[in-house]
């Protein structure tokens, strides 16, 4: 399996929600809903406070309990990797991915029906591409990348910083990583 | 302090309530499923061990007006479907991990034995019915006259198979929820022994409410006391096992605890739905009034609804993530008259 992973720098996000236009604009999201969102996570007591921005989407779970409930196999593993898509052609609506995604990550698309999530832009991913969210970070905060390979920049930062998923406790084995 | 804020939006229930993933349509199918379970269980039970002079309504007609009802409860989930045109998609795939393709896949293997047991009680049940089957042009003599016959003789087997498939679909209809480790509120094995127990109060309901002789009635009605004190037993499970539960089911329990559902579920569903029936075949358990008998039997079928209710609104607010959302849409659309959605903006 291919192991795709997401990782995002906390240090140097500046909560811009550059990463959700460019979502939108890069997969034609319907007015009003989106794939990805930021977070502003405040910690402290006045007056020493911290703010941390965590740009948040679908995790992309090794373990994904979206693709265990789909009772027609339409939400499933692209190319034998950990990236998780829709086929819309096979999705009837039933809802059961988005009551089985922790991250509340998964939408229904406007008006046609089927149910949208964060494809990590598997469209640009196959030619070599970063997803969309990861190539206008005006901060460069965000890296995307193979966690096979040792020498790749998401397997780097992961061995030299101190990093956290949402929420591992799910038993999902999330795959965006969070850089403090 | 902690807070986490949504910088931008996020397209969720929790922040646009009409994204809300399932409405009244699954509540009415897991109340409308678990009622026809218990029809098929009690008329298989029935036909089985011998008893249809003792139980006509349940032998006889239970089976169609259940089949009846299963038919309602399934166009209610198609309702629910946002993308109807794909619903033959259940039918060309089976996830093993997926309760909703499991259902799917009994209510495919209940639907013509529940239909086979239907006919073979036509000719006691509904006379007239049956008569006019035999003599329908072209298929009544040929196919109707011996399907009819047929399904008597192997009216024993159907039963059986019956009741297992009733058990299932029971089951299912709980399991469907607490297959959700994503939802805390769903997370408690608990709900298939729940609803299966449910399906059955309810069943054994609508058959005191139709039973054919004061013996049937109050075979039903003893039954069915059985069953509510055995559903008040689960309910409390429930609640302790959510009680004890880690901080997430805590917190989650506490919405029909003092939170939104309380009053729908304690005065509802335990008040109305169990406690008062329970009070009610109580007293009239030695000498049985279709009156009395009747009035605790609607009951019981509201109570039934209203658990299922309750379950699906509620459980659905839970999840693994909390924000705060800076922008209050309602708030919002307020101060806006071109009708723009506030949210849509971000």
């Amino acid at each position: 399996m291919t192991h795709y992973a997401m990782v995002i720098d906390t240090k140097t996000c500046i909560g811009c929600t550059d990463c959700v236009d460019a979502c939108r604009m890069e997969n034609n999201v319907p007015e009003g809903l989106c794939y990805d969102w930021v977070v502003e996570i405040t910690t402290g007591r006045y007056p020493v406070l911290k703010t941390e921005f965590r740009s948040e989407r679908c995790n992309h779970c090794s373990h994904a309990t979206c693709v265990e409930a789909c009772p027609t196999g339409a939400s499933q593993y692209w190319n034998d990797s950990n990236i998780v898509v829709v086929d819309a052609t096979k999705c009837t609506g039933c809802k059961a991915c988005i009551a089985a995604c922790p991250y509340d990550a998964r939408l229904i698309m406007q008006p046609q029906g089927y149910i949208g999530k964060c494809t990590f832009c598997v469209q640009r991913v196959q030619y070599g591409m970063d997803p969309a969210c990861v190539a206008v970070c005006p901060a460069h905060a965000m890296h995307f990348g193979l966690l096979d390979d040792p020498t790749s920049t998401v397997s780097r930062l992961l061995d030299e910083r101190d990093n956290y998923t949402l929420h591992p406790e799910t038993g999902n084995h999330p795959n965006v990583f969070y850089l403090r | 302090m902690r807070e986490e804020v949504l910088a931008s939006v996020l397209a969720n229930p929790r922040v646009e309530p009409h994204l809300a993933i399932w409405g009244w349509q699954i509540a009415t199918y897991l109340f409308l499923g678990g009622l026809s379970a218990g029809l098929l269980i009690f008329s298989g039970w029935v036909v089985a061990t011998r008893r249809v002079g003792r139980a006509p309504f349940a032998a006889n007609r239970a089976p169609l007006i259940g089949l009846i009802i299963l038919s309602i409860g399934m166009g209610t989930l198609f309702l629910d479907l946002e993308r109807k045109i794909n619903v033959w998609r259940f039918y060309a795939y089976l996830n093993p991990t997926s309760p909703m393709s499991w259902g799917a896949w009994i209510l495919i293997a209940v639907f013509p034995v529940f239909a086979l047991l239907a006919v073979a009680g036509l000719p006691d049940g509904f006379p007239q019915l049956a008569g006019k089957l035999r003599e329908l042009p072209v298929v009544g003599k040929s196919t109707m006259a011996p399907l009819i016959d047929m399904c008597g003789v192997i009216r024993s087997p159907l039963a059986v198979a019956g009741i297992g498939l009733g058990v299932a679909l029971g089951i299912y209809t709980g399991v469907l929820l607490s297959g959700f480790n994503a939802r805390p509120f769903w997370h408690s094995a608990l709900l298939g022994p729940l609803f299966l127990v449910s399906g059955l109060s309810t069943g054994a309901a609508l058959l005191v409410l139709g039973a054919g002789t004061a013996e049937e009635r109050h075979l039903f009605s003893h039954i069915d006391l059985g069953l509510i004190v055995v559903e008040i037993a689960l309910v409390f499970l429930f609640l302790i096992d959510m009680l004890n539960g880690d901080a997430l089911q805590q917190h989650s329990v506490f919405l029909v605890l003092g939170g939104g559902a309380t009053e729908l579920f304690w005065i509802g569903f335990i008040g109305l739905g169990l406690a008062v029936p329970l009070t009610l075949e109580t007293a009239i358990w030695q000498r049985s009034t279709a009156l009395i008998a009747g009035v605790a039997s609607v009951l019981v079928l509201v109570g039934g609804f209203l658990l299922r209710d309750v379950m699906v609104t509620t459980g659905q607010q839970t999840s693994w993530a909390s924000f705060h959302n800076q922008f209050n849409a309602s708030l919002l659309a307020k101060l806006r008259t071109d009708g723009e959605n506030p949210n849509g903006r971000f």
